[in-house]
């Protein structure tokens, strides 16, 4: 059964098809590719399909079950997890109680009025956990407002993947980064779970083909290419958009 | 109720609205614009009212209008002067504007109890509208209707400048967006002043024209004040549609509250506002930010 | 340092009455009560980053729950009515919490306060909580199991100062609880919060509760106090007294209540020397305004030298605001 089902989503504002009969579905372990120009709406499908934007029309699906109408916090629950273009982390607080607010989220723990957070030790067990499979013990105790983007953006993943997800959403993990940067982050995700379904987003079409096992090419809002890196690599539409003609050529 | 009850509330209600609408939408334009707090519109307005009433002793009540119009704009600008002092502290945050204009409030209304010894005072109906009408077998004061039809026609010229000027142009685009407004070399400065002063007038107006009705008292600085906040917060801010209607179902929930629960006339405001805000937080028509 | 002033300020308060008149003695309780309501606006403002504008309304109900209490209930145990108290103050906050965090910090502030104006206008309509008269006569219930007789007004006010600091002392454990960190991750990104799972508004409406409960608190020492509660209450001016109070006080909660104190003598001193204190009032507030509430909040002069990383970001979280 596939993870995530996205059914002829469709996205309107005012007249204008941001969104138009998007159609896409992620099986477990799969590796998506979301790619297309400027503006094609991919942003904008990964909101809908995190729940926080409505679809004016169409299905979202996770595991079967239809999350159309479901607030995101309830779909976070159900196992789908993702991070944000522009960092969106706690810059007030430390790296640890970064990850330890993500870690807690299930644990009755987290409603503790009373108890010094510091000492709820199976939440911190299980960050000191995640502190070493991120590589993070080093900044363990640093504000994130001190650190630099890179290791923000760590961060940022390594808190997405704390509790144990089906399906992952990056927006735009690469923003800001080098290609080598951006690929060692996608490898720390797609090394955690092999049925953790994951669809990305990026600018940089060779990163992208190289460590999708799918390929969406989202233009005007609309699919127009979806298959296998070479597949999709070979279609007469991705040279157009990406080599000159249609759309913004991207790098 | 009666059908004839229902049609005077109706009536009440919408002319107090109208009122209420030239308050409230002051107060959404200098919030909308320049993003700023004024929490002492309610008190301009109650001073402006007190103005009107020294000419109770056979002026003009064009005369008494005129001069709550101008206290309203001299009261705007001296808030405005202040905040200027420094504005680029005050610009973002919002506790301060609260906290400055909150002593600025409590600085009016205590100049409004020394001047005025803090008596209630009411302004008499001009000749030429007093008396009333009999409507469905139910009395309506002929002034109420000139009030509200006054209104109106300010809230009409209000709109005009808004949608057909160049100056309103400059608001409805500052009021969208204030940084684009400044990077399309509109100065600030001189249109935030032209707000701060249009929106004290506006409300020196409707202490003016509802002296009459209302009278001048000292509380009106909180109860006025909390009813434009509720239109605000309805209507969406800087949104002169938003404030339009919301002025009138305020209005309308006011004087229906008064009329069928007069302990509890607040509830029915409190509910109104419980309930559009739980369909619609942000407002019928637009956001608080 | 910061310790140092803790410990002052509670040997402070406990030697008081011993180089203090009864008056003054009075006045010291009166400014631990609005100390009080200056912690529950606290609480939101550093925690969850909503100014409100309407804790009068939970000072208030509370004031009004303890004088009916005596006058019309018949109660006579101090513990219950506080108990009751923050009842029925939870119960009126919910409705206003539900509506308010559904808005953004402005909104928040014109809806806290517009709620607290009617509800003032409510009490000077209603003939049966008094009306504009308020409730006269208000006498102290017993203290339930202790053998104490707060008819005494030295007793009175070591009991306004146990409750007090046992009211800082529950904020404290907050904060630095697991409820608290989710509250300052909250504030920090509410998107995020949600994208992790968390049901955001179901937090904000118990934060919310928390702060009307200590202010509902505080309205029924109030209450006791001065044997008297009227729709003044309810008035703005208490609830622009715990905001100036937080700005001036900064993120410490013990300067809160030490600024509480001097403020409330501040007030007496303006009043007793001019019938027009209030706009001398309206001139400091303006005046904290302008001068930015962080030059002169106290707890800049206190920070620390060294200390441990998490408390470093802990205080930047208090501060930021």
């Amino acid at each position: 059964m596939n993870v995530l089902e996205l059914d002829r989503i469709c996205m309107q504002i005012g007249g204008v098809h941001i969104t138009r009969d998007v159609s896409l579905s992620l099986a477990p372990g799969e590796r998506r590719a979301l790619i297309g120009p400027n503006g094609a709406g991919k942003t904008t499908l990964m909101n809908m399909a995190a729940g926080a934007l409505r679809p004016t029309s169409g299905r979202v699906r996770l595991g079967g079950r239809d999350v159309t109408r479901m607030p995101v916090h309830r779909r976070a629950r159900r196992g789908l997890a993702r991070t944000f273009q522009i960092t969106n982390l706690f810059p007030a607080m430390t790296v640890g109680e970064n990850l330890a607010i993500a870690v807690q989220v299930a644990s009755p723990r987290r409603f503790d009025p009373v108890r010094p957070w510091s000492r709820a030790k199976a939440v911190w067990a299980q960050v000191d956990d995640l502190l070493e499979r991120g590589g993070l013990v080093p900044i363990r105790d640093t504000p994130v407002g001190q650190l630099a983007y890179g290791e923000q953006r760590r961060l940022e993943i390594v808190a997405a993947v704390a509790r144990p997800s089906s399906v992952i959403l990056l927006d735009e993990p690469g923003a800001g980064l080098s290609s080598e940067e951006t690929e060692v982050l996608l490898d720390l995700v797609f090394g955690l779970d092999p049925q953790l379904a994951v669809m990305f987003i990026d600018h940089d079409v060779e990163l992208a083909f190289r460590m999708a096992t799918h390929v969406t090419l989202l233009n005007l809002g609309e699919v127009v290419a979806d298959g296998s890196p070479d597949d999709v690599r070979a279609m007469p539409i991705f040279s157009q958009i990406y080599l000159g003609g249609a759309g913004h050529a991207q790098g | 109720m009666s059908f004839a009850q229902i049609v005077l509330q109706l009536a009440i209600g919408l002319s107090f609205g109208l009122l209420l609408f030239l308050l409230a939408s002051g107060f959404t334009l200098t919030f909308g614009l320049a993003g700023f707090v004024n929490l002492t519109h309610g008190a301009v307005f109650m001073v402006s009212a007190y103005v009107a009433t020294s000419f109770s002793g056979g002026g003009s009540f064009v005369l008494a209008v005129a001069a709550a119009g101008v206290t309203g704009i001299v009261l705007s600008i001296l808030v405005y002067a202040v905040s200027r002092l420094r504005w680029s502290k005050l610009a973002s945050d919002e506790l301060s504007q609260v906290l400055l204009t909150f002593g600025l409030l409590l600085v009016f209304a205590e100049v409004a109890r020394v001047l005025w010894e803090g008596v209630p005072r009411s302004l008499p109906e001009p000749g030429f509208v007093s008396g009333s009408w009999d409507v469905l077998g139910v009395s309506f004061p002929t002034y109420r209707a000139f009030m509200g039809a006054v209104a109106l026609l300010i809230a009409g010229a209000l709109w005009w400048v808004q949608e057909r000027t160049r100056f309103g142009a400059m608001v409805r685009a500052g009021v969208d967006d204030r940084d684009m407004l400044e990077a399309t070399g509109v100065s600030a400065g001189p249109l935030f002043l032209a707000v701060f002063a249009i929106s004290g007038l506006l409300a020196g107006l409707a202490g003016g024209i509802g002296a009459p009705v209302m009278g001048a008292s000292m509380g009106q600085e909180f109860s006025v004040l909390v009813l434009a906040f509720v239109v605000v917060v309805l209507g969406g801010t800087g949104n002169l549609k938003g404030a339009f209607i919301a002025s009138l179902a305020v209005g309308l929930a006011d004087a229906f509250g008064k009329a069928l629960l007069p302990t509890f006339a607040e509830f029915t405001m409190m509910g109104l506002v419980v309930v559009v805000l739980a369909w619609r937080p942000q407002g019928i028509f637009g956001g608080v930010r | 340092m910061k310790r140092l002033l803790v410990v002052a300020t509670v040997v402070a308060g406990i030697g008081a009455p011993f180089f203090l008149d009864v008056f003054q003695i009075g006045l010291v309780s009166r400014g631990l009560t609005w100390a009080l309501v200056g912690l529950s606006v606290w609480f939101l403002l550093r925690l969850l980053s909503q100014p409100s504008f309407g804790h009068a309304a939970f000072f208030g109900t509370g004031a009004y729950t303890a004088g009916l209490a005596v006058s019309r209930w018949e109660l006579d145990n101090i513990f219950v009515v506080l108990g009751l108290a923050i009842l029925v103050t939870c119960a009126i906050a919910v409705p206003i919490a539900v509506v308010a965090s559904r808005l953004g910090s402005v909104g928040f502030l014109l809806i806290t306060l517009a709620f607290a104006e009617m509800l003032r206008a409510l009490a000077l309509r209603w003939r049966t909580v008094g009306g504009s008269d308020g409730l006269v006569g208000v006498t102290r219930p017993g203290a339930g199991p202790l053998p104490i007789d707060l008819t005494d007004p030295v007793t009175y006010f070591y009991f306004t100062l146990a409750v007090t600091f046992a009211c800082l002392f529950l904020l404290w454990l907050v904060r630095r609880s697991a409820f608290g960190g989710v509250l300052v991750a909250i504030r920090e990104s509410e998107g995020r919060m949600r994208a992790l799972g968390y049901r955001v508004g179901a937090y904000k409406v118990a934060a919310f509760l928390i702060s009307a409960s200590v202010a509902a608190t505080a309205g029924v020492l109030h209450a006791y106090l001065i044997r008297f509660v009227s729709p003044e209450d309810l008035s703005a001016l208490v609830s622009a007294r715990g905001l100036i109070i937080v700005v001036i006080a900064g993120s410490l909660l013990v300067t809160t209540a030490i600024v509480a104190v001097l403020l409330t003598f501040g007030e007496d001193l303006l009043s007793s020397r001019t019938e027009n204190w209030l706009a001398l009032m309206g001139l400091v507030y303006i005046a904290v305004a302008l001068l930015g509430g962080m030059k002169i909040s106290v707890s800049r002069w206190l920070r620390p030298r060294r200390r441990s990383p998490e408390a470093a970001a802990l205080e930047l979280a208090g501060e930021k605001s």
